[in-house]
């Protein structure tokens, strides 16, 4: 501890706060082990969900047999982009000897994984759910066009083509910073040399 | 191995912790995440680096992987040489007590991008720059001029405190 005239030192301020050390205890850890083996399964189960809403939405078109292989071809879709979002997403636990990388390599490493996973999202979960509701929607236009419905529609499918287009330039920013902060680890490499 | 760490680091790595997270409830998170993977990362350990970088890097690791999950990464975080032309809101006013004094530092520090924190957060823990270097991967120069920075900052905003932060 250092002496009073050193109070306001940024580093005597730092060292000397409060801290209550909850070092984890082998049951403590045992318990960690078991959250994340949950979290996992949830995680896995959610992801399913993708396709089994996409499923669902078969009623929507049984009608409609031109647009069954539109519909095929969503749940092929989805079924596929489970795979590739998952493959690398099983990869995200940190390794063990993630220790050996720096700081520098470790976090370059983390956003370049997040602006994979978020490009990955776009064209593989939220690509063919896309799709599917334009599957059921385009059926529902023409009964509504059919029966003098369609005004009545427009509320909700410009709630729809706001939600998507939301979606799509929510996650167009995100890959956008995640690429300037790559740029600026690039940077910081250059300088580095 | 993990139970010395725990035992030589556990104050260091709350801190850390302070310093990634502003939220008590997912400090704490934060704080048994870090625990847990230093404890799954010494099965790994051969001592190629020294127990300290060891334990500094497995945290701030996670740390930084909380930061990019939590989605603070699109909250405008910023660099030490953005940070120095910001101006500081509580100018003017001394922090009076020790507690407000650490709320406006730890407010500085969760305003910075990982890697600025890193050094910062070693700066702040008393380590040389050769350590830092080790545990950031920053040239000697790159840590130099980001210390440098980070004691104008520091002695701006923390008036009388200005010239210890050597």
């Amino acid at each position: 501890m250092r002496n009073d005239s050193s109070r306001n030192d940024p580093r005597t301020i730092w060292q000397n706060q409060p801290t209550e050390p909850s070092a984890m205890t082998l049951d403590k850890t045992r318990q960690k082990v078991r959250e994340l083996h949950a979290k996992t399964r949830r995680q896995l189960l959610g992801n399913l969900a993708l396709p089994l809403i996409v499923v669902a939405f078969y009623g929507g078109i049984r009608q409609f047999p031109v647009l069954r292989p539109l519909y095929v071809f969503a749940i092929a879709w989805s079924l596929a982009g489970l795979y590739f979002t998952n493959r690398r997403m099983w990869s995200a636990a940190m390794p063990e000897d993630a220790a050996l990388s720096t700081g520098l390599e470790f976090y370059r490493r983390e956003v370049d994984r997040r602006r994979y996973l978020s490009r990955r999202f776009l064209l593989w979960s939220f690509g063919p759910f896309v799709l599917a509701i334009a599957a059921v929607i385009v059926p529902l236009i023409s009964l509504g066009i059919r029966k003098g419905m369609l005004l009545n529609m427009i509320p909700l499918l410009a709630l729809l083509v706001i939600w998507i287009v939301s979606v799509v330039v929510i996650r167009m920013r995100q890959q956008r910073e995640l690429q300037r902060e790559i740029d600026e680890l690039n940077d910081i490499e250059r300088t580095n040399k | 191995m993990y139970t010395e760490a725990a035992d030589k680091f556990g104050s260091s790595l709350e801190r850390l912790a302070r310093a990634y997270e502003a939220d008590p409830e997912k400090r704490r998170d934060l704080s048994q995440e870090i625990y847990f993977q230093l404890w799954r990362s010494f099965q790994r350990y051969d001592a190629r680096c020294s127990l300290r970088t060891w334990v500094y890097r497995v945290a701030h690791h996670v740390a930084a992987s909380h930061v990019i999950r939590e989605r603070k990464i699109f909250s405008n975080l910023v660099s030490l040489e953005e940070l120095d032309t910001l101006p500081d809101k509580d100018q003017g006013q001394f922090a009076s007590d020790q507690r407000r004094s650490l709320e406006r530092l730890s407010v500085l520090i969760q305003q910075l991008k990982p890697i600025d924190r890193q050094v910062i957060i070693s700066y702040l823990e008393d380590m040389d720059a050769a350590s830092i270097g080790e545990i950031t991967g920053l040239s000697s120069g790159n840590v130099a001029m980001r210390i440098h920075r980070i004691k104008n900052i520091l002695a701006r905003r923390f008036h009388e405190g200005g010239g210890h932060a050597e």
